[in-house]
């Protein structure tokens, strides 16, 4: 009985690793977009000069 | 006033922009600029790609350290001996399997690491991006203009403003321009009509032709009015010349080419017939009319123009 508690808890703990991984593996993209974004940020209502 | 002669240093490139960021950790300020340690504590700036590389790792320690309390708690607890080493083995797959799946998108987690990291700290480079700026403004004031456009040259590749750009203009103006300079144009070109920028390309024109691109000379043309108030109708014959550089750029402002035919010295009309002459399928307008009759009337003499003579 022990043993399946334990076991079942690490397999949960595995699942929701790889869930969270491949979240992050879909929502990320080229390093073009990341210099883009950065560049939009910050001429947006800039006021640097 | 006397120009400046001075010696820009070699523009870093990197693959990116955003690796050009650097922080200094004792002032928690970002830079964008050249130097490697912080002017104001003299730290060594850390690159964005090491800070995020150091935040993931310390990611990977804190769950590491989780994963460890929780096998070592289901080891302790085992009621039996032969549970004891079925924790042991389970917890040791488990952990082997966490640091498996980890590697294999390592990638994908950097990414996001650094899109994170780069959007909760955006108002901080913002804000270290200004004062990067200030020191350019010190460097002007001390007259220290190399390392004021250097300063700026950084500060562009991130604010696309014209404020940025014409205060790179303005230290190139007092700069005296040479050939071997690594110089720019048409990243300087602002939205609307600036004395200052149209004073740097008629020098740049003077030193480097090639950098006369079809969008500066689409300025030039937009605000040519302006242009020939404050630098007089020399300035627009030669942005003219200019475009005679390239078959394309002759035929995109064969109108603009044809105004100031009359004006173009030997050489450049020379130049417009041999392009004329050797593209004969190209379909010129009214320009190639304008050209010979140009070339009959005035160089019929000439034995340059020979061979255009019919
Ligand atoms: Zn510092």
């Amino acid at each position: 009985m022990y043993s399946i508690v334990f076991t079942s808890a690490l397999v949960l703990i595995l699942i929701w690793k790889i869930y969270k991984l491949f979240k992050n593996k879909r929502s990320s993209g080229h390093f073009e977009d990341i210099d883009d974004e950065l560049v939009i940020m910050l001429n947006e209502g800039d006021s640097i000069g | 006033m006397a120009k400046q002669a001075v010696r820009f240093s070699k523009k870093k490139r990197t693959q990116y922009r955003f690796q050009k960021l650097k922080m200094c950790k004792k002032c928690n300020r970002y830079s964008v600029l050249n130097d490697e340690n912080c002017p104001k504590c003299a730290s060594e700036f850390v690159g964005i790609e090491s800070l995020v590389k150091s935040i993931f790792k310390n990611r990977l320690l804190t769950e590491s350290i989780w994963i460890l309390i929780i096998v070592c708690m289901g080891i302790v607890a085992a009621p039996t001996v032969e549970t004891l080493y079925y924790s042991l083995i389970a917890g040791v797959i488990f952990v082997i399997s966490y640091v498996l799946l980890t590697s294999i998108f390592m990638k994908s987690e950097y990414f996001i690491q650094l899109k994170k990291l780069l959007r909760v700290d955006f108002k901080k480079i913002q804000a270290g991006i200004q004062f990067d700026s200030d020191l350019a403004k010190e460097d002007v004031k001390q007259d220290q203009l190399a390392p004021a456009y250097e300063k700026l040259r950084e500060i562009g590749d991130f604010m696309d403003n014209d404020q940025v750009k014409i205060r790179r203009v303005m230290v190139l103006n007092e700069i005296a321009l040479r050939s071997d300079m690594e110089l720019e144009l048409e990243e300087l070109i602002p939205s609307s009509y600036d004395k200052d920028f149209v004073k740097y390309a008629l020098e740049v024109l003077k030193i480097n032709r090639t950098l006369i691109t079809k969008k500066c000379i689409a300025y030039f043309i937009h605000y040519r009015d302006a242009v020939v108030i404050d630098f007089g109708m020399d300035s627009l014959i030669s942005v003219a010349g200019t475009a005679l550089r390239m078959k394309l750029y002759i035929l995109e402002f064969s109108g603009f080419i044809e105004e100031f035919l009359d004006y173009f010295p030997k050489e450049r009309l020379l130049r417009l017939c041999n392009i004329v002459h050797a593209n004969p399928d190209v379909e010129w307008g009214s320009l190639e009319e304008k050209t010979k009759r140009l070339v009959a009337m005035k160089y019929h003499y000439d034995p340059d123009f020979k061979r255009f003579v019919s």
